[in-house]
């Protein structure tokens, strides 16, 4: 894995809806590889790479999204204040955080009051997400809304870095590890001709992935991911839903589809035969890009492969380095025997 | 035109329309009655499809060849309730279709669109006879419609499955304001033929082709939103009511009555098309409001901007008060504000469909097909 790359990805700004500079960047990486490349009429990164071996005579798509949780500001009051929606995240992971408004990445606090003045009815309980409110200092709404601020983004202002041992902690993980897998797959190139999508607004309802569905019509639709791990201390069996180190994630089904059962077998299959972990996820939960496809313009197989990350949805996502690498690895293994999948 | 003639205008051609029926799921029932009413009005559209899933596409062709097209939706149908059994005394029992507000109905009038429309009103415990305990209101099922029917009429004209609708009456109130059933989203209806009219009286030269299309269940599902991703649009401004500023409705989420419509930004519409909107207005000097709707619009654009191929969307809303009720409000002054700022948007739209086209295509390499 290009880490390096992969940091870069992290650290772009690319809340659903506002994806645009994390796609030029993208659009930048994937311009020596590809063969052909377009926005489609809903903002998805489409493209497309001619095969060594030509075409297969069906349609392969690798997919993944480009969209990251964040905020939306969506009110700013007298005081300079700005109220903003959360995407995709509860204020347990926001409240207290630093963040950046904008392309111009003006820094702000999501504040709540000290905690000398926190009532005790109110120790026990999230804060309520609609009193929070980001402070950039602004004195006047004026102020604020002359810098542009008003229907704009924020993202978490962290950044990627090394974490504990052979780990890795950032926002956006996911799913910037999977624009990253993907990217990875075009410069190295595949047999046969093959479709990438970097998909807009998956983390408000797999919006993107349904129109390149419907513009593609894939036979096969391989799903790139980020995939909850509940392996912290104290939690054990199923409820773990997978672990760091385990391996790539293969769901067999989540809250959006079940996956293609002959599918999920292959790819099983493969990563035991290449030796890479491999490990499923115990827990139906969440949901991917897959569901869509799986439904959309008649519907194709689906399968997917993940990256177990912990407390993903926050500006701390931790990934393990090996599960990375286990599922890149997994991926281009799917990629040279996609005709034995088909 | 004075704004006053308009006023009058646009109050009588509101009568009309709000005067047909249409919940959600009935709306094929009322589609002759609908396109009738249009072409009575404006003869802008030279043609209306009715769809199968209910919905009525009116088209107007700039007859220019590879004119873009420009998409105006309001849907058609309204929330309401649907008969699911008819008990013993001339008594229905309803469910409700969309969101309906039950701590409304008790004692209202309705009406049942039957063999033909049948008077109806919500039962009422008196105060006499109420239970202490009755904090807890009972399911919509259990507050039944008295048709003050025999049971044999009221089979003769009632059956299950017929649509219901709160009574249909209008009222002009002071500052402009009028209210009736079904505004929601019947004024943006009416926003969007006045536009067609004025275009028709003026005679525009337009450089693309304009569909309006009353579209069905966007009460319920957006089926009738969704369906239009195949008329591959080259962008959509989707209509609708929004919240009118009252007591307890926040200012990030309302607008006040009267000081013109509005307009969302959303994650899930497209940002250019919507900021085109807003420089429209600003050069016709139509008064427009912003807000920011992040996860779901609430309207149509939420089902047309990803449908098939997806088509970029912006949402234009008419502030209104006292949603889904029977009494729904608002002024006329944003109607027409709304209606100019359409003809405004539809002269502009070509060159607004050009640079959507040029900055989706910058910068990369080869086109994909697929």
């Amino acid at each position: 894995m290009n880490y390096s790359l992969l940091k870069e990805l992290c650290d772009a700004s690319g809340v659903s809806g506002y994806e645009d500079e994390v796609l030029s960047l993208i659009s930048e990486k994937i311009k020596p590889f590809a063969t052909a490349a377009q926005y489609d009429r809903c903002g998805n990164l489409v493209v497309f790479k001619k095969g060594t071996k030509g075409s297969l005579g069906k349609t392969t798509l690798y997919s993944c999204h480009a969209d990251e949780v964040g905020f939306v500001i969506n009110h700013v009051d007298a005081e300079g204040r700005l109220y903003f929606d959360a995407i995709g995240m509860s204020p347990l992971v926001y409240a207290g955080r630093r963040v950046l408004v904008g392309k111009n990445r003006i820094p702000g606090i999501i504040a709540v009051k000290p905690f000398h003045l926190v009532l005790s009815d109110e120790r026990d309980k999230a804060p309520c997400a609609d009193s929070l409110f980001i402070d950039i200092g602004a004195k006047t709404r004026d102020e604020a809304e002359k810098l542009g601020v008003f229907a704009d983004y924020a993202v978490f202002d962290t950044e990627f870095s090394d974490f504990g041992e052979g780990k890795i902690k950032a926002k956006a993980l996911d799913d910037r590890v999977g624009c990253a897998m993907l990217i990875s797959l075009l410069e190295r190139g595949v047999e046969y001709d093959s479709y990438f999508a970097f998909c807009v607004g998956e983390e408000i309802g797999l919006r993107g992935s349904k129109a390149v569905a419907s513009l593609v019509k894939p036979d096969i639709c391989i799903n790139l991911e980020c995939t909850t791990a509940g392996d912290i201390y104290g939690v054990s069996g199923a409820e773990r839903t997978c672990t760091l180190g385990g391996g790539a994630a293969v769901p067999h089904m989540d809250g959006s589809s079940v996956y293609t059962p002959s599918l999920y077998k292959k790819v099983r299959a493969l990563a035991e035969k290449n030796n890479l972990p491999c490990q499923t996820k115990t827990k139906i939960a969440g949901g991917t890009d897959a569901g869509s496809y799986s439904r959309t313009a008649g519907g194709t197989k689906i399968t997917g492969i993940a990256v177990p990350t912990r407390y993903i949805h926050s500006a701390s996502c931790v990934a393990a380095k090996s599960d990375v690498e286990a599922t890149e690895k997994l991926l281009f293994a799917v990629s040279d025997n996609i005709k034995d999948l088909l | 035109m004075s704004d006053n003639t308009t006023f009058s205008e646009i109050t009588a051609l509101c009568e009309k329309l709000t005067s047909i029926p249409a919940v959600s799921g009935s709306e094929e029932l009322f589609a002759h009655e609908i396109e009738k009413a249009v072409f009575e009005y404006t003869s802008f559209f030279d043609k209306c499809q009715k769809l199968p899933c209910g919905g009525l596409i009116f088209t107007h062709s700039c007859r220019k060849e590879e004119a873009p097209v420009l998409l105006f939706d309001a849907h058609l149908d309204t929330v309401g309730f649907v008969v699911t059994e008819l008990l013993c005394g001339g008594f229905v029992r309803v469910r409700p279709v969309g969101g309906v507000d039950k701590r409304l109905l008790f004692a209202s009038e309705v009406e049942i669109h039957g063999a033909q429309d049948v008077k109806g009103v919500f039962v009422s415990t008196p105060p006499h006879l109420a239970k202490k305990d009755g904090d807890k209101l009972p399911d919509i099922s259990d507050i039944y419609i008295d048709t003050g029917l025999s049971d044999q009429k009221l089979a003769e004209l009632v059956r299950i499955g017929d649509t219901c609708s709160f009574a249909y009456s209008m009222r002009r109130h002071l500052n402009d304001v009028i209210s009736s059933r079904s505004m929601d989203d019947r004024i943006c209806a009416v926003a969007i033929l006045l536009a067609a009219k004025m275009m028709e009286m003026a005679n525009k030269d337009l450089g693309c082709d304009v569909i309006f299309s009353f579209s069905s269940a966007e009460e319920v599902n957006g089926t009738g939103g969704e369906v239009l991703g195949k008329l591959m649009c080259d962008g959509a401004v989707v209509l609708d009511v929004n919240f009118g500023r009252d007591k307890d409705i926040h200012e990030k989420e309302s607008y006040v009555l009267g000081d013109g419509c509005g307009v969302s930004y959303s994650c899930t519409t497209s940002r250019a098309l919507t900021d085109a909107l807003v420089s429209c207005a600003k050069k016709a000097d139509v008064p427009l409001h912003t807000l920011v709707e992040a996860k779901h619009t609430g309207t149509n654009a939420h089902y047309l901007s990803n449908a098939h191929l997806g088509t970029p969307c912006a949402v234009l809303s008419i502030p209104e008060k006292y949603m889904h009720s029977a009494y729904e409000s608002v002024n006329l002054a944003d109607v027409l504000a709304c209606a100019r700022l359409l003809c405004a948007f539809a002269d502009e739209f070509p060159t607004i469909a050009q640079d959507m086209e040029q900055k989706r295509k910058v910068s990369l390499c080869g086109e994909v097909t697929a």
